[in-house]
Formats: structure tokens, C-alpha cells, sequence
């Protein structure tokens, strides 16, 4: 009879595989239907001729120059927001937990919104990497300053929320007055920014975030089931021998520094980090063993589809992908939600 | 396979003294059961011995070692604590929520030790056939005895349950007490529970301790501890007490009158 159970449980794992897998199929063709649509449209065979010669000189500088940096920061920046969120649900045991909800991003626009007022910067840099080591630093910040407030009042889940929304609501009105007080063309700037785009992509800045996540990642796997175990409660996980407390500081400092890192290059996308881990959830269930490369694999699916559709929607022009991902990721969503398991949370 | 022994055992919640002093040794192969009334302190007194709260003063020996000195790490490998609470949220099977109770063997991949274990745990609890079922939508009986299998599938030596069966009926909480007493003297663990039915706790007990606001009244064998007196000095409450030999039944009668005032 141990030799069924055994069976069982390679069937069920077999088909969490199948599923990563077929995540990691869509994410491929995405990011080949991405490199192929823009202004200049190029169909595959020519695109991967091109990745490797430079055949045509012009789809060959528009290829490296623009579009694998976009298209390499969608799948990179979608997969450590859907991280991000995951994490974040997970270690305050809350649905509606995100980088957005606890006041992250917030912290990340107030930061490029003092580059772009008074042109400071916390770090002495390029002019290039004003605006996102100011985000960054400001995320960053956000980060410590909930962690500061678990450190007074524990670290429970009811504390770093409510600290989280008080520290959005207080740079969500630091913005507001620097926009009061900004130039119109600034405001413009910070306003685009907010909006959240792919559009400032360069292969560097997506090696960073790619090194943050693959880092991250391999951290949090490592610990997926104590992670797992959290999702049983604070008592529950601690009568299994877990320091609760000391799980979720670790994990909130990776949380800063995946939501940092991919907010401060692209802006601000609230989306992502909400609904890849529910998607992930809905076909992988509870195990963080598939819901980390799952919930990755779901927010780079979710971004890649809405630069695509950036680039579609009006044919020429590029909409800001912020804008774009809650339209098309919220349908598929409610369907998941309508038609896919209940009782999740 | 170990003695626990705690000495002198204190702690303080909110400025309120909810351990005292608290004293007793609990034998490896024997149940012991803790009663008392609601905020007596039974639930704190398995948590400072499964070194979930500190506590403020005294020290708790696992044979010669002192909890204190352990890492939480290895305190998981020797004690399973089933909290009050069963609620599993999330989306969690059967067989998942048993096998976290083996998370300090896990690796990435589970062995197929791990796997046997959880197996045989779940067959003899009865709960094999919903393995694939998920945990939230059982009632909160079922939930109690996958929780209760959680507890057992780390092989502990130290079994601490707070209320294991408490939303059981009444078949269901002897076939698990039946089996927890068949483990503990089979794997000459050391089981420490925390009941609130008397009979059950004179029923399956080795030893009973009560506990009264925060201090241990009395301790002994059930039949010697468990008297008309003690219950109405401790729950407040007019009881007959039966005895053939060594067994005891009790029969709540009445309320002691009092000020209406709740103890908790």
C-alpha cells in the first residue's frame, strides 16, 4: 500500500511539474511574439537570425537596442513582483497583501519624484540612474521602516500590514505635495513614471534585476517548507519548530529587495505582485516548492503579455505597460477566481 | 526516549502571573494529563515546554538537559506540540498538512521515509482515505484528528496535545485517546495532555496534574487526586465522585453557588 501512496504522490507532483512547464512554454512565446511585434514587425525566423547576425542592420540595432532589453525586463520585473506578492501574502497570511498594498511602490515613486523635483540623489551616480537608485532607495527605506515598526509592536501579520498601509498613505501624500509644487514638464515626467514602462530598458539594468531574483529566489527555495508551514498560522508553524518571527524578517528583507530593484527601473506596476501568486495558487496549490517558480513564471506571463499588448493596441505608439496589465490581467483573473477552486484563502 | 521535568516554572503575561512556580515530572511511557479551569495556564505550560514562550523564571530539563540551553531546531526534533486551534487555512491537502509535521527531516525532494511514515501515521488514525482531499473543507473533527496525525508523524518523544479531541464525538475521542495511550507505551514516549472531560482524563491518564490559577493544586494518580472536594474548591462545582477500585467516574452535579463572577 506504501508503494500507491507513493504513486499518488509523484502523480500529484508530476502534474505540478507539467503545469511549471507549460507557464514556462507560454512565457517562451510570449517573449518571441514580444521581440517580433512593434512598429517595425518582424516574424520569428528573422528575429532569430538577427539576434545572432546582424543581417539587417536597422531590425538588428532595433532588436539589441530596444527590444531584447524590453522584452527581457518584462519576463524579469514580471517574475519578481509575482514573487514579491507571493512572499508577501504568504508571511502576512493576507489575500490582499502586495508590494503596492504596504506602501513599497509608494516609497519607490516618492524617490524618483525627489530625483525628478529637485534632481537629488541619495547616492552619487550616472545621471542615468538617478531616478531608479533613488526609487530604490526609497522602497528600500519603506521596507525598513515596517520592519522598524514589527520591531517595536512584534512581528505579526496585523502590525506589518497596518504599519504598511500608514507608511503608503504618508509618501501617497509626500508625492501629492511635490506634484503640487512640481513644473509642469516634471510632473509630466513623474506622472509617466508612475504609470509604470518598459520603455527605459537597457541590458544592464535587466542583468541587475535578473541577478537580484535568481539570488532571491534560490534563498527562498531553500526554505520553502518552513515558508509553506507559515501558511498553517504563527502557532501552528512554531509548535513545528519554526522561529515565526525571525522567518519573517528574512523574508520581508527579500521582499524589499525584489520589489526595489524591479519597481525602480519600470515604475510602478500594482498588478502583478497581486494576482501571479493567486493564479499560481488556483493550479499549483499551497507547496512553495511549485508556487515560487509558479507565481515567477505567472507575473512574467502577465508582463510579457501586457507589453505585447502596449505595442499592439495602438499600432506606432507605445502605452505605458502599467496601464495595460491590470486591463488584461483583471478578465482572466475573475475567471480563475469564478471558475477555479473556492475556499483559497 | 526522555523524562521531562520542569522546575520552579514561572510566567508573566500583561503583568499577569499566569505560570507559578509550577513543578512536576512527567515519566516516558506514561500519559499525564493537565486539568483545570478555563485560564488555569495549562495551554502556556505546554508552550514554555515546547520553547514557544520563554518562561520568566525556573528552567524545564529534558532528562539532564536544560531546554533553555537547546536550540528551537532541535526541540522540534524531540517534541510534536498539537496547539488548541485547528483552523487550517490555505490550500493545503490532507496528506500535505501531515507531512509538514515532518518538516524538520524534509528535504527538497521527499524521501521515501518520510513518505512511509506519513502513510502509516494517516492508516492508523483512519484518515488514509481523504489524503487528496484538502484540509479547509473537512469538518472541524476531521481537521482535528489530521492535526493530531501531524503531531505523531515527527515520531516525538515528547507528544504535547492541547485539547486533541475536543470537537470529536464521543467514538472518535476514545479511538484516538486509545491510540495515543498504544503509542506512548509502545514508544515509551513521554505524553503530556491537556484535557478539559475529567473521565476521559481518569479514563487514560497515568497521572493528573490541576492547575489553578497558574498554580498546580494538586498532582497525583487520577484516583487519588480526582475528589468531590478538590473539584468544588478548583471549578467551583458539586460533583459525585464513583469509585470501583481504581477507576473513577465523575458526575457534574451543580454549580457551587458563587458571585456570578466568570472565572477565566
Amino acid at each position: 500500500m506504501e508503494t500507491e501512496y507513493y504513486r499518488i504522490y509523484k502523480t500529484v507532483f508530476y502534474r505540478r511539474i507539467f503545469f511549471i512547464s507549460v507557464f514556462a512554454v507560454v512565457c517562451f512565446i510570449l517573449a518571441v511574439v514580444d521581440l517580433m511585434v512593434g512598429p517595425i514587425s518582424a516574424c520569428f525566423c528573422s528575429v532569430l537570425i538577427n539576434l545572432m547576425y546582424p543581417q539587417n542592420e536597422t531590425l538588428h540595432v532595433v532588436i539589441w537596442d530596444y527590444r531584447l532589453p524590453w522584452t527581457l525586463m518584462a519576463l524579469l520585473v514580471g517574475g519578481a513582483l509575482g514573487l514579491a506578492g507571493l512572499e508577501m501574502q504568504t508571511i502576512l497570511n493576507n489575500p490582499l497583501a502586495s508590494p503596492y498594498t504596504l506602501g513599497i511602490s509608494a516609497g519607490a515613486g516618492f524617490g524618483a519624484a525627489v530625483a525628478y523635483v529637485f534632481g537629488l540623489n541619495v547616492l552619487p551616480v550616472p545621471l542615468e540612474f538617478t531616478v531608479p537608485v533613488n526609487a530604490f532607495f526609497f522602497a528600500f527605506l519603506t521596507c525598513m521602516l515596517i520592519m522598524f515598526i514589527g520591531k517595536i509592536r512584534g512581528f505579526t501579520s496585523e502590525t506589518l500590514v497596518l504599519g504598511g498601509i500608514a507608511i503608503a498613505f504618508l509618501f501617497h501624500s509626500m508625492l501629492a505635495l511635490l506634484e503640487y509644487f512640481a513644473s509642469e514638464e516634471t510632473l509630466q515626467a513623474i506622472v509617466f513614471w508612475m504609470f509604470g514602462s518598459l520603455t527605459k530598458s537597457t541590458l544592464p539594468k535587466a542583468q541587475i534585476v535578473f541577478a537580484v531574483l535568481a539570488l532571491t529566489s534560490a534563498a527562498l527555495m531553500s526554505r520553502s517548507w518552513k515558508i509553506t508551514a507559515l501558511r498553517l498560522g504563527d502557532e501552528k508553524a512554531k509548535s513545528l519548530g519554526i522561529n515565526v518571527e525571525r522567518m519573517r524578517i528574512e523574508v520581508l528583507i527579500y521582499i524589499s529587495l525584489l520589489t526595489s530593484v524591479a519597481v525602480c527601473f519600470v515604475g510602478i506596476i500594482a498588478f502583478i505582485g497581486l494576482v501571479a501568486p493567486h493564479m499560481a495558487r488556483i493550479l499549483l496549490g499551497e507547496d512553495q516548492r511549485f508556487l515560487i517558480p509558479g507565481s515567477i513564471l505567472c507575473g512574467t506571463i502577465v508582463l510579457s503579455a501586457g507589453a505585447i499588448a502596449s505595442k499592439v493596441i495602438v499600432p506606432g505608439a507605445i502605452f505605458p505597460v502599467g496601464i495595460i496589465t491590470s486591463m488584461i490581467g483583471v478578465p482572466f483573473f475573475l475567471l480563475l477566481v469564478v471558475r477555479g477552486r473556492k475556499h483559497i484563502w | 526516549m526522555v523524562t521531562v521535568r520542569v522546575e520552579d516554572v514561572s510566567f508573566c503575561y500583561d503583568r499577569k502571573k499566569v505560570l507559578d512556580r509550577i513543578n512536576f515530572t512527567a515519566e516516558q511511557g506514561e500519559i499525564t494529563a493537565v486539568i483545570g479551569p478555563n485560564g488555569a495556564g495549562k495551554s502556556t505550560l505546554l508552550k514554555t515546554i515546547a520553547k514557544i514562550v520563554q518562561p520568566d523564571s525556573g528552567e524545564i530539563f529534558f532528562d539532564e538537559k536544560r531546554l533553555s540551553r537547546m536550540r528551537k531546531e532541535d526541540v522540534s526534533r524531540i517534541v510534536s506540540y498539537l496547539p488548541q486551534d485547528n483552523v487550517i487555512p490555505g490550500i493545503l491537502t490532507v496528506f500535505e498538512v501531515v507531512m509538514l509535521g515532518r518538516i524538520p527531516y524534509l528535504n527538497w525532494r521527499i524521501g521515501e521515509e518520510d513518505l512511509k511514515i506519513t502513510v502509516k501515521v494517516m492508516k492508523e488514525l483512519g484518515i488514509d482515505n481523504y489524503a487528496k482531499r484538502y484540509a479547509n473543507k473537512l469538518s472541524g473533527g476531521e481537521r482535528q484528528v489530521v492535526l493530531v496525525a501531524q503531531a505523531l508523524v515527527r515520531e516525538p518523544e515528547v507528544l504535547l496535545l492541547d485539547e486533541p479531541v475536543s470537537n470529536l464525538d464521543i467514538r472518535n475521542k476514545l479511538e484516538i485517546l486509545e491510540l495515543i495511550r498504544k503509542i506512548t507505551k509502545e514508544k515509551k514516549m513521554t505524553t503530556i495532555l491537556v484535557l478539559h472531560d475529567l473521565n476521559l482524563a481518569a479514563m487514560y491518564a497515568d497521572n493528573v496534574i490541576i492547575l489553578s490559577g497558574g498554580r498546580v493544586y494538586a498532582r497525583g494518580k487520577p484516583y487519588e487526586v480526582l475528589s468531590e472536594d478538590v473539584l468544588s474548591s478548583v471549578y467551583g462545582i458539586e460533583a459525585e465522585i464513583r469509585r470501583n477500585g481504581e477507576k473513577i467516574q465523575v458526575i457534574p452535579l451543580r454549580p457551587v453557588k458563587c458571585d456570578g463572577k466568570r472565572q477565566f
